[in-house]
């Protein structure tokens, strides 16, 4: 299963990164802001994407209602991981069509529940 | 001149002696104004002075915010680094303790296959060595089960270390959460500039001059609200949202599947009154 983690935050990437390779997912791409990941996604095969949502460029909202917008990444999973918390950020993000959302600071224990329970209803 | 003209000219007269009895009484306020004046003055300009000096250090503020991002994610990084490190050799020594462990109990089973070819071999003939072989093996065992109990310590502390290890790295977390604070009070003190900025052309304030542009952050996006909060009652409620949202998504969806099976009205009705209202 191949994951992109989209985050312009370095120590992030690497923190999920590091965090899926211990929940024994090896196989992950990167990309800066949603305006990389878009051409990062259209370049490979991607089964599973995680995102920041405050990012430069095109931000991570902007980013999955682009994704959703194309038929053919309709039903990719994708996870939102941000710092945003309030009630009305989850309802956006939602209407956006993510699959889940994770507020950071997060563990690897979370990071696992919402990628198994996307993965279960996939 | 006439009795009317002599009347027109005491009415000047009378305003006249009113215009200088009203001099009389704001004459000390208009000199108490001077001095208010006078004193104000010097106090404007050093506000004009602390208005260009407060808008000339920004730049410099802001510049220094900046450095604490790049420093703190610089030192991340490192500490990222030397994690990775550490979770590599942990990876190692887990490696050669398995194989210590496997071979110390191969080696047991063959101590025992041993003991056992000797206790066959001297059955009817030399008990004296069989006793003497069975003693050793038996201070071999003590001496097994010392090894085995400090084994298992030792795996729990690999496996502690390496949760710690990754609790660290969790904990970086905080690095982009910093990292946005500060984009958010930059963005802010930017803003306090640009005013600051817009009265001293204005005003036209002496120190002007002084002033340099803050280099504005490239494109930065932030949360100003972000926050490294261990706390789990953010994360609930955002999966309460979800949860709701889904349970919503799957009636409609089961409304939709009656629907398109032209399901009985009774059925529909049942399906909306039971939870979409």
């Amino acid at each position: 299963m191949k994951f992109l983690v989209i985050d312009d935050s370095q120590t992030m990437r690497r923190i999920v990164n590091n965090s899926l390779r211990t929940l024994g997912y090896e196989d992950i791409i990167e990309a800066e802001d949603g305006k990389d990941a878009i051409t990062k996604l259209y370049g490979d095969k991607v089964d599973f994407i995680i995102t920041d949502w405050n990012m430069p460029n095109m931000s991570g909202l902007e980013f999955t209602r682009a994704v959703r917008a194309d038929e053919q990444y309709a039903q990719l999973p994708i996870l939102m991981v941000t710092t945003r918390g309030m009630k009305d950020d989850v309802i956006e993000a939602l209407k956006a069509r993510v699959n889940n959302y994770i507020i950071k600071p997060f563990t690897p224990q979370v990071l696992k529940e919402k990628i198994d329970l996307i993965l279960k209803t996939a | 001149m006439d009795s009317k003209n002599l009347g027109g000219i005491l009415d000047k007269i009378n305003e006249l002696r009113a215009l200088f009895i009203f001099g009389q009484r704001v004459i000390p306020f208009l000199e108490e104004l001077f001095y208010f004046v006078h004193d104000i003055v010097p106090v404007l300009e050093e506000i004009n002075l602390s208005i260009c000096e407060s808008a000339s250090k920004m730049p410099r503020a802001s510049s220094q915010l900046n450095k604490v991002t790049q420093a703190t994610e610089l030192a991340t990084t490192e500490i990222l680094d030397n994690l990775d490190r550490v979770l590599s050799r942990l990876n190692t020594i887990d490696s050669q303790f398995q194989a210590a462990t496997n071979d110390l109990e191969a080696l047991d089973v063959l101590d025992k296959k041993s003991v056992g070819a000797v206790r066959t071999a001297t059955d009817h003939g030399n008990k004296e060595l069989l006793q003497e072989i069975v003693g050793l093996h038996e201070q071999k065992q003590t001496h097994l089960k010392r090894i085995r109990e400090n084994a298992e310590k030792l795996e729990k502390d690999l496996k502690d270390i390496r949760s710690k290890s990754n609790d660290i790295m969790i904990s970086l977390q905080v690095q982009d959460i910093t990292a946005q604070q500060i984009a958010s009070v930059n963005h802010l003190i930017e803003s306090v500039q640009e005013r600051l900025s817009g009265l001293i052309d204005k005003f036209k304030l002496s120190g002007a001059d002084l002033i340099e542009e803050i280099k504005k952050a490239e494109n930065h996006s932030f949360d100003p609200d972000a926050s490294y909060d261990h706390s789990t009652y953010k994360q609930k409620t955002a999966d309460e949202v979800i949860k709701d949202a889904n349970d919503l998504r799957n009636k409609l969806d089961a409304i939709k599947d009656a629907i398109s099976k032209s399901t009985s009205q009774d059925e529909i009705d049942r399906l909306f009154g039971k939870g979409v209202q």
